[in-house]
């Protein structure tokens, strides 16, 4: 396999990649074209993203709404089907898994998604949901799930008796302990963490972020964690990808990231964040909104918002180019730097 | 006459049957600044603002205070008729979700063109060559195709535009705005904050602004009041607040988000959630989430208590746990119940 945008990253981390995407594609096909002439388009959603998380690391995954983070991640967990590439955990093609081995798989991978509010069975008691995927896997005695039911409990911080309780009883804090313990309920190792706390009051906010660095410091977990936040963001992860229009335009290292950020979105983006400074105004530093994923403009996908716009990016995708200690950025200012991608046009 | 503030609360309650949602809250604002109401879901700001509009049905709700004024205006004392000609008027209001405040069926156009006709008896071609300025106002590109569609073809801060050239389509003194920038992404929050910031200067309108988000208080706003469980518990100009916070809740707020610009070890938290209007604790409410509890704390109620320099706390550990001119017999007897 050739070098790619994020291949090489690991190097940094001296671990051998746990999570490895390569080339990863999702078109959804929207509109049914016909009668009224409306025809089918594609929205673009992901376009060809690779990266590598080793085991045990943070690799964060930040950019706006309609960026196609959260379709990586449903990607990545196979919860829907690419239109193209590859993901192998701890060197397992997951696409290449029948159901029946899928379905074993899933018992290493899950999910911690934002609403703590939809993502409960409000019919169900708290027990229930935290041990569901152990009846779903067949797992366990009755005597080792109420053993393991109280040890995620503690794991999580919530009392024991809340076991009896309904979802509706709970506050969004302790909702969203509730999806953690059932995400760690079996043998996971590897955790996608959707939006995760972005749905809860800071000061609740702030709970769940350490409850989740502990629980990873004590299991061993990876996470891909997926953040519109910069702050939680730069709190949390090890490296950080960043994603605009379906394609990831950098990735580094936190303190690179934040300390020398190369693409101007990652620029823009780390400058539009209020700082809780009195009388420091935030940046509007790129002006419009983000184009549309049914179209996205040609040549660099950023170049419609772009301070910096020159008239290659008008018509040339750039290429990922690598600035040194697992430092990639995708843009035509960094041409003096050398290509790592095969992801220019012919 | 320069002192005299545009909006002056005092001592503001709105109950819905046993339920007090707002208790005490006085606040003042001048004319031509911003005030930043901060608090977390559930603490009675938004529910503050709407009083304060005097938005609320007064079957269901009771709604009582020593003072709403607006300018000279006593509007408590308005009919529904008077106030309603306020509204809209005078002050006007923006909102987290701009879909759901507009209307689906009218081109946004035929939305601005309404409260123009309303407010300012405008002929309708008339109204409409204003409408098309005021979008081009709000800095929305291709104004003029713009004013001839429907929100449900618009993003969200193209939206959040047409929504601040609505309400400021009269000129208001007044803008409440209720975490106008909370439902959008980073980029565009920094775009609409500074197009408000630019029109405020423009028009000399005040600002009520009503966010969750401790950063975008610190850039925008002049003076800012914390609320907690339905009451003010620190208040102050905003380079105080954030050079010294004297309530234990204001600093645990700043301490639970991380800087985007420096490394933290751990997040500070702030034990527990908050109670419920029914479950609020006798005494001071934050106290049985306070690091610095004292059982003094759990006795008293405390009152806003002046630290100089316009800043206030509702808390008694800067006084030795005890309310400022009172002698040591209370604060005594308190630390023995």
């Amino acid at each position: 396999m050739s070098d790619t945008l994020t291949d090489r990253p690991l190097a940094t981390t001296q671990e051998p990649a746990f999570v490895r995407v390569h080339g990863l594609t999702k078109h959804f096909h929207v509109g049914r074209g016909g009668l009224f002439g409306g025809g089918q388009k594609t929205v673009r959603a992901v376009d060809g993203v690779c990266f590598a998380i080793g085991k045990g690391e943070t690799l964060a995954l930040v950019g706006e709404s309609g960026c196609g983070k959260t379709t990586v991640g449903r990607l990545v967990l196979r919860l829907i089907e690419p239109t193209d590439g590859t993901v192998a955990i701890d060197n397992c093609d997951i696409g290449a898994l029948d159901d029946e081995a899928m379905r074993a798989f899933r018992r290493r991978i899950q999910i911690v998604i934002q609403d703590p509010f939809g993502s409960l069975n409000p019919r169900m008691v708290v027990g229930s949901i935290i041990l569901e995927p152990l009846d779903v896997h067949g797992v366990g005695t009755p005597a080792e799930r109420r053993a393991r039911l109280a040890e995620l409990l503690d794991l999580v911080g919530l009392p024991r008796d809340f076991a009896g309780r309904f979802p509706h009883e709970l506050s969004g804090g302790q909702r969203q302990r509730v999806g953690i313990a059932r995400a760690l309920a079996l043998e996971t190792d590897f955790l996608v963490c959707d939006e995760a706390v972005s749905a809860l009051d800071v000061s609740v906010q702030a709970q769940i972020v350490n409850l989740l660095q502990s629980i990873k410091k004590k299991r061993r977990l990876t996470y891909l964690f997926i953040s519109h936040d910069l702050a939680i963001v730069r709190h949390v992860s090890d490296r950080i990808a960043v994603m605009y229009l379906g394609q990831i335009v950098e990735i580094a290292p936190k303190k690179t990231l934040f300390d020398a950020p190369a693409h101007p979105y990652t620029q823009a983006l780390l400058e539009a964040v209020p700082r809780a400074r009195a009388g420091e105004r935030p940046v509007a530093a790129i002006a419009g909104d983000v184009p549309s994923p049914v179209a996205p403009p040609p040549g660099c996908r950023f170049h419609t918002r772009c301070p910096h716009v020159m008239d290659i990016c008008r018509q040339q995708d750039p290429a990922a180019r690598d600035l040194g200690g697992g430092h990639y950025a995708a843009c035509h200012l960094l041409a003096d730097k050398p290509v790592v991608d095969q992801r220019m046009p012919e | 006459m320069g002192d005299q503030p545009l909006l002056s609360i005092r001592d503001l309650t709105v109950a819905k049957g046993r339920l007090r949602l707002v208790e005490g809250v006085s606040l003042d604002l001048m004319a031509g600044k911003t005030h930043g109401l901060v608090g977390e879901s559930g603490s009675g700001k938004s529910v503050t603002a709407m009083a304060a509009m005097r938005l609320y049905d007064s079957r269901q709700f009771d709604i009582t205070a020593q003072r709403l004024t607006l300018g000279d205006r006593d509007l408590l004392s308005l009919s529904e008729g008077e106030m309603r000609r306020i509204r809209g008027a005078q002050i006007s209001m923006i909102f987290q979700e701009p879909m759901s405040a507009l209307n689906p069926v009218l081109t946004v156009g035929e939305q601005i063109i309404e409260t123009l006709c309303i407010h300012q008896n405008l002929s309708r071609r008339a109204a409409r060559k204003q409408a098309l300025d005021m979008l081009e106002w709000v800095r929305i590109p291709a104004a003029r195709q713009r004013l001839d569609e429907y929100p449900h073809l618009m993003s969200g801060g193209m939206r959040q535009r047409v929504m601040i050239a609505i309400a400021l389509a009269c000129r208001p003194k007044l803008l409440i705005a209720d975490e106008p920038t909370t439902a959008l992404d980073v980029t565009i929050q920094a775009q609409i904050l500074e197009l408000l910031h630019d029109l405020q200067a423009e028009l000399g309108m005040s600002i009520l602004l009503i966010t969750h988000d401790l950063g975008v208080v610190a850039g925008y706003a002049d003076h800012v009041s914390v609320m907690y469980a339905g009451r003010i518990v620190e208040t102050a100009p905003v380079a105080g607040i954030y050079a010294g916070p004297r309530h234990p809740y204001t600093e645990g707020l700043m301490a639970s988000h991380p800087p985007v610009d420096a490394d933290v070890d751990e997040l500070r938290t702030i034990a527990g959630t908050v109670p419920q209007p029914d479950r609020r604790p006798p005494g001071c409410r934050f106290a049985p989430r306070c690091g610095y509890s004292r059982p003094a704390c759990e006795a008293l109620d405390p009152p806003l208590i002046d630290f100089g320099g316009g800043q206030a706390a509702a808390c008694i550990r800067h006084t030795d746990y005890r309310l400022p001119g009172q002698g040591h017999t209370l604060a005594a007897e308190m630390d023995h119940v």
